[in-house]
């Protein structure tokens, strides 16, 4: 649905997307992830042909951005990062001129439209006030709508929930998911939580590069390759370390820093596959220890992002 | 039918922020104000003179009232026609809705030939309006009809120059004062180009005495409709639309 081959894009003499190739498949949600400046609000606006690439094309919907923009701008709904909007219009007033300018004419059909748009995106409340007069998430359901008027099977999302509360930001991302099914969306962000929560699929970009693309679950567990078990226990750090070490499967231990007299805290990783909580525990109170916490520590969304975008 | 979409868009941005009723109200104001003051001298002379039946008849309506009045018109829109240009792309471009417009499937060229029209029509109301004064005017005072139309055809196409020349500049701009302050300035420079005609010598004069915007206007207040300053103003128009539609798409390349 989406492809994009090879883009490359300059800004004078600075490189904002270097060889950015992805494909994203009819009705998937795709996270585009990145911190900021990154490159994926150049991306976006590359795939709308508001930016033309320095090398590389892209396809959606199977129409070519060079060869055809105005098919792809058709089957497209984009919301771009500031969501800027004609503030100066009411809210179906505004709607109206979108229809019109994206090349819905008949006046049945646009009414039919616009009021459907305005049920969906909860607009009902607002829709004859003025966009300026409304608050920034009223702003952004109209941004929505307006997206999303023509019905285009292609939508792209550009940081869709920035600077939102997070009343707001849950109903966005409920709107946005409501959504999914038979669209396909790219949406970008640099909240992991809020792509971890939406899409199937990420794609990590730094620097303009495409660092990783996978299922957040295949990443997590891609990058890990271990298990970490947090451990707190009271009792000699050195006496410890040795029991826990000689459970099969524990591939190191490690004292993070002592928290009051004798009680430490202790990292253990160990193979993935296995649970090895049963026989810590175990070991620790037939050594007569005293075990106070334990718990599995899960790879965040935020470890790998850190883990692929800070150089070591 | 985009065109008309875009048209539509940006006549009711015209008329839903305060700029055009207040460039219209000052050219009225304005274009009143000097008819007033010419048809009141123009009464002054007639009754000094109808005693004296040869030069009271040689008194035109036409070329004491019209022509002079169409003349200060073409330099008030000069004036006033930048404050209507300036915000066309600059606003988009700052607001961030360009991002919108652009990626909507509308070509370029149906943006800006929607926006240059959208642009023109105020100027025809603000226009239309002073001549509406002549029209009552006419009940009293024998006025030839098709001269006003001329001298209304030739401060259109003066005003499509000048709306071209500020759609580029608001093109390349960001700021609204920037953009006013360069379309203001740049059609002035065309406005009195010629008057280095006759300095230059007479090898660059016809040059500078062809691309003046001013020496090409004169002819319209006359009642004469020349081909050559019909299509002088068509072309300055076409070039500068031109200019406009190429920076767009460089903008597109370069971000």
């Amino acid at each position: 649905m989406v492809e994009a081959k090879n883009l490359t894009k300059y800004y004078g003499k600075t490189k904002a997307i270097e060889d950015v190739s992805f494909y994203v498949e009819k009705g998937e949600i795709v996270g585009l992830l990145g911190p900021n400046a990154a490159g994926k609000t150049t991306i976006m606006r590359i795939l709308t042909c508001f930016l033309t690439p320095d090398f590389g094309t892209a396809k959606i919907n199977g129409y070519d951005i060079f060869e055809n923009p105005i098919a792809v701008q058709k089957s497209i709904g984009y919301l771009p990062e500031k969501n800027p909007l004609y503030e100066e219009f009411r809210v179906d007033e505004f709607l109206n001129f979108v229809c019109e300018l994206k090349g819905i004419m008949k006046k049945d059909e646009k009414v039919k439209r616009i009021s459907k748009i305005i049920e969906e995106c909860g607009l009902s409340d607002v829709k004859n006030k003025l966009i300026y007069k409304l608050s920034k998430g009223y702003k952004q359901r109209v941004g929505i709508a307006q997206s999303l008027i023509t019905d285009p099977p292609v939508l792209i999302l550009d940081e869709p929930t920035i600077g939102l509360d997070p009343k707001q930001i849950i109903e966005t991302r409920n709107l946005i998911k409501n959504l999914s099914g038979k669209r396909t969306i790219l949406l970008s962000s640099h909240i992991l939580p809020e792509i971890s929560m939406t899409c199937e699929r990420v794609i990590i970009i730094n620097e303009g590069k495409i660092v990783a693309t996978d299922t957040v679950e295949n990443l997590t567990s891609k990058l890990k390759g271990v298990k970490e078990i947090y451990l707190e226990v009271e009792g000699e750090i050195e006496k410890i370390k040795n029991a826990i070490s000689e459970i099969s499967g524990v591939k190191s231990v490690n004292v993070i820093l002592p928290i009051k007299e004798k009680i430490n805290k202790y990292v253990v990783l160990t193979d993935k596959e296995k649970d090895l909580r049963k026989e810590i525990s175990r070991k620790i109170v037939n050594f007569g220890f005293g075990l106070l916490e334990m718990r599995i520590e899960e790879m965040t969304l935020e470890d790998i992002f850190l883990k692929l975008t800070t150089k070591e | 039918m985009r065109i008309f979409s875009v048209y539509k868009k940006e006549l009711k941005s015209y008329f839903t922020s305060p700029i055009a009723y207040v460039v219209i109200l000052i050219f009225v104001v304005i274009s009143g104000f000097i008819f007033y003051a010419l048809s009141a001298y123009y009464s002054l002379i007639s009754l000094r003179y109808s005693e004296y039946p040869y030069p009271y008849f040689t008194l035109s309506p036409n070329e004491m009232i019209a022509r002079p009045l169409f003349h200060n018109m073409a330099i008030t829109i000069l004036f006033v026609l930048p404050l209507l240009t300036m915000r066309l792309f600059s606003e988009e471009r700052r607001i961030g809705t360009i991002e919108l417009l652009f990626t909507y499937p509308l070509k370029d060229s149906d943006i800006y030939l929607g926006k240059f029209l959208s642009c023109l029509t105020v100027l025809i109301i603000m226009t239309l309006i002073p001549s509406f004064y002549l029209l009552i005017l006419e009940k009293w005072i024998n006025f030839d009809i098709g001269v006003i139309f001329n001298s209304l055809l030739g401060l259109l196409l003066l005003g499509g120059s000048f709306i071209s020349i500020g759609i580029l500049i608001s093109s390349l701009t960001e700021s609204q004062v920037i953009s006013a302050i360069v379309t203001f300035g740049l059609s002035l420079i065309f406005w009195i180009i010629g008057w280095i005609s006759e300095i230059v010598g007479p090898k660059y004069s016809t040059f500078f005495d062809f691309i003046s915007l001013y020496n090409h206007y004169e002819n319209f207040p006359k009642g004469i409709l020349d081909t050559r300053d019909l299509i002088f103003y068509l072309s300055i128009s076409i070039f500068f639309s031109f200019l406009t539609l190429r920076i767009l798409i460089s903008k597109k390349y370069r971000g």
